[in-house]
C-alpha cells in the first residue's frame, strides 16, 4: 500500500525554484528522514508532501487519491503535521491546545466528545508533557513547544505523520526521549512518520530511511549506511566529515571536521 | 483527566455571568437617565404611550436607545474579538482595518454637503457613514488579498495607512468647514447613541418598516456568523499553517470572518458614531476572565459587550443631567481603569 506517489513535482517561490522535479514512493508503515544543507527544498517538500503547498508542477498521490481530491477535513483526520515554529499568540493552556488539533473529528458540534479527551490526554502522556496540562502555552519553553506541538499533532489521530526539525530546540535526553516515541508510534501503530531533520546522527540512528536533498532535488534515497559516504556529504555540505560505525557495525555516525582546503 | 474539554454544561456555567450581567444591564438601563422612569408602571400603560409620561418615555426613547447600546457593544465587541484573531493581534480592534475612519470620513463629507434627503427613514450621515466603512473595508481587503491565505501583516499596515489617509481628509473637510459644520462633525465623532433612525419608520411606510427589518437582519446575521465561526477562528488564532493542517480552509474561513465583521463594525460605526475601547477592551477583558477558547470567547463577548455599553450610556445620561456626555468619552474613561486593574491581575498571574 502506498503512502504518497510523488512524479515531477516542482514547487517555485517567485522565479526561485526550491523544489526541482521531484520523484518518490513512500510506502504506509515506513519511517523516512529528510536531510540536506539549509535551503535545500526540505521544508517546502514536507508542506507539498503535507498538501498545504500545491506542486506547480507534477502530482502527488496520497493514500491512491491526488492530495488536491481530498477534502480537507477527511485529510486532517489521516494526516498531522508539526511545524517547525509554532508561534502562540494567545494563552492557551497546553490541554486546550493539544485538543484542539481535534477540530477535524469535531463534525457540527462545537463540543468535545470523551474520545477526544482520551486522544489528547494518551498524546500529553506519550510525550511527557502530561504535567503542563494547565499552563500557559506563552510560558513554555523551547523544549516543551516542541514537546506540546508533537503532542498536538498525535492527538490528531493520524496515520501519517509529518515533522519539520522536531528535536532542533530538544537537549539529548529529550531528543532521544521523542525520537523513541516517534519510532514506537511508527512501529506499534503503524504510522507513517516523515521528518525534517538536521541532525544527521538521530537520523542514522531511528529512520530506516534516509532522504537526501540538495538544491530542491532528491540525490540519494536509501538506508542511512549507504547514503552517509564521505564523499556525497562532501558534494552536498560542502563540509569533510569522518564517520564511524557504532558497535552493531552498521549504524555510522557522523563527527564533522574542520574544512581541509 | 488531565485536559478539560468544553461541554455543553461547562460552556453554560462559563457564559452564565455574562448572561446575568447583560440580564441586569437591560433592566437597569431604561429605568435610569435625565427623569427616573419605573419601568412597572410604564409596562402598566403600554398601550397609552400618549397618556402617560413614564410609558412614552419608557418605549419611544429609553428602550430603543438601550436596544441601540447593547447592539452596538455586542457588534464591537464580537468584532474585536474576532479581529483579534484574525490578525493574530491581540492590540487588533475593529477600527484596526480603516472602518471607522472611513465612516468617519463619509459622515463628515455628508454634514459638509449638507445632505438633507433622508431614505427610507435613514438620514443622509448614516448612509454616507455606512459607505465610507463599506469602501475603507473593500480597500483594505482588496490591498491585502493574495493568493494564497490573507496576510496579517498587509491587512494591518494596508488598514492603518488607509486610516491615516481618511483622518487627513477629515482634517481637509474640517479647514474647509464652518464652526457649525465642524462641530456636528466632531460630535458625530465622539460617537453617540441617540437613536439616529427615524422611529416613525416603525410606524411609516412598507418601504422603510422593509429597510429596518434589513439593517437588523444584516447585524444579526454578522452576528450569528462570528459566533458560529468560533471553532475556525480558534483554529486560525494559531496561524494558517496549523489551521490548515486542521482541516480548515483558511482562505475561505479568513474571508467569511473578515466580511462578517466588518459588516457588524461598519453598521454600528454608521448608526453609533465610532464608539472607542469597547472593541479592543471588552474582549481583552473576557479573555482574562474565560480564556482564550473562542467557543467561549465569542458568545461572552457579545454578551459583555452589550451590557458594557448599555451602562455606559446609562452613566452617559444621568451622571451630569441634564447635560449628556458623549458615550464614546465615558467607555474610556470607565473602560481604561477598569482594564488596567485587569491587565494588573494578569500580570500578578502569570497570565499574560
Amino acid at each position: 500500500m502506498k503512502c504518497w506517489e510523488a512524479a515531477g513535482v516542482c514547487f517555485a517561490y517567485r522565479d526561485q525554484p526550491v523544489v526541482r522535479d521531484v520523484d518518490l514512493a513512500v510506502e504506509a508503515g515506513e519511517m523516512l528522514a529528510i536531510v540536506g544543507p539549509n535551503g535545500a527544498g526540505k521544508s517546502t517538500l514536507l508542506k507539498l508532501l503535507s498538501g498545504y503547498l500545491k506542486p506547480q508542477a507534477g502530482r502527488i498521490v496520497y493514500d491512491g487519491k491526488d492530495l488536491r481530491d481530498w477534502e480537507p477535513l477527511a485529510l486532517a483526520r489521516d494526516l498531522a503535521t508539526a511545524p517547525q515554529s509554532a508561534v502562540f499568540y494567545f494563552p492557551f493552556t497546553v490541554g486546550q491546545y493539544v485538543l484542539l488539533a481535534r477540530h477535524p473529528h469535531r463534525g457540527w458540534s462545537p463540543f468535545e466528545s470523551e474520545a477526544d479527551v482520551a486522544a489528547a490526554n494518551a498524546a500529553l502522556a506519550q510525550t511527557g508533557v502530561a504535567a503542563l496540562a494547565a499552563r500557559s502555552v506563552l510560558e513554555l519553553s523551547g523544549g516543551e513547544k516542541q514537546r506540546v506541538v508533537l503532542a498536538a499533532a498525535l492527538a490528531q489521530g493520524p496515520r501519517t505523520l509529518l515533522l519539520d526539525e522536531p528535536t532542533a530546540s530538544l537537549d539529548l535526553r529529550h531528543q532521544v526521549a521523542l525520537m523513541g516515541a516517534l519510532r514506537r508510534q511508527n512501529e506499534q501503530c503503524g504510522t507513517t512518520v516523515a521528518l525534517v531533520t538536521h541532525d544527521l546522527n538521530l537520523a542514522a540512528r531511528w529512520a530506516p530511511r534516509l532522504l537526501l536533498m540538495h538544491e530542491g532535488r532528491i540525490v540519494a534515497d536509501g538506508r542511512p549506511a549507504d547514503i552517509l559516504q564521505p564523499d556525497s556529504l562532501r558534494e552536498v555540505y560542502c563540509a569533510t566529515v569522518e564517520i564511524g560505525r557504532r558497535a552493531d557495525g552498521v549504524t555510522p555516525y557522523i563527527l564533522p571536521l574542520e574544512e581541509s582546503r | 483527566m488531565t485536559v478539560q474539554a468544553l461541554t455543553p454544561r461547562v460552556l453554560a456555567a462559563k457564559l452564565a455571568p455574562f448572561a446575568l450581567f447583560l440580564l441586569a444591564a437591560l433592566l437597569l438601563g431604561p429605568a435610569v437617565g435625565a427623569v427616573t422612569v419605573d419601568p412597572l408602571a410604564a409596562w402598566a400603560h403600554r398601550h397609552d404611550l400618549a397618556g402617560n409620561l413614564d410609558a412614552s418615555v419608557f418605549f419611544t426613547i429609553r428602550l430603543p436607545r438601550v436596544l441601540l447600546a447593547a447592539l452596538t457593544g455586542a457588534a464591537l465587541a464580537l468584532a474585536g474579538a474576532a479581529f483579534q484573531a484574525l490578525l493574530r493581534n491581540p492590540l487588533a480592534e475593529p477600527f484596526t482595518l480603516g472602518v471607522s475612519s472611513g465612516g468617519a470620513f463619509g459622515a463628515a463629507l455628508a454634514i459638509k454637503l449638507g445632505l438633507g434627503a433622508t431614505l427610507l427613514g435613514f438620514s443622509p450621515v448614516m448612509l454616507a457613514a455606512l459607505a465610507g466603512s463599506a469602501a475603507a473595508a473593500a480597500l483594505v481587503y482588496w490591498l491585502a488579498r493574495t493568493r494564497g491565505a490573507l496576510s496579517s501583516t498587509l491587512l494591518t499596515l494596508a488598514g492603518v495607512t488607509i486610516s491615516f489617509f481618511f483622518a487627513a481628509e477629515i482634517l481637509l473637510i474640517f479647514y474647509l468647514s464652518d464652526y457649525t459644520e465642524t462641530h456636528q462633525m466632531i460630535r458625530w465623532m465622539m460617537g453617540s447613541l441617540d437613536v439616529v433612525f427615524n422611529l416613525a419608520m416603525l410606524r411609516g411606510s412598507l418601504a422603510s418598516r422593509a429597510a429596518l427589518s434589513l439593517m437588523l437582519l444584516a447585524y444579526a446575521g454578522g452576528l450569528a456568523a462570528l459566533v458560529l465561526l468560533a471553532g475556525k477562528f480558534n483554529q486560525l488564532s494559531l496561524g494558517p499553517e496549523i489551521a490548515a493542517s486542521r482541516g480548515v480552509h483558511v482562505r475561505r474561513a479568513q474571508r467569511a470572518g473578515y466580511l462578517a465583521a466588518s459588516l457588524v463594525t461598519g453598521l454600528a460605526v454608521s448608526l453609533a458614531g465610532p464608539i472607542g475601547f469597547v472593541g479592543l477592551i471588552v474582549p481583552h477583558a473576557v479573555r482574562f476572565l474565560v480564556g482564550p477558547d473562542h467557543r467561549v470567547l465569542l458568545p461572552a463577548s457579545l454578551m459583555a459587550g452589550a451590557g458594557f455599553l448599555i451602562l455606559c450610556d446609562a452613566a452617559a445620561r444621568s451622571l451630569f443631567g441634564p447635560v449628556e456626555i458623549p458615550v464614546g468619552v465615558l467607555t474610556a474613561t470607565i473602560g481604561g481603569p477598569f482594564f488596567l486593574l485587569l491587565l494588573l491581575r494578569a500580570k500578578r498571574q502569570g497570565n499574560i
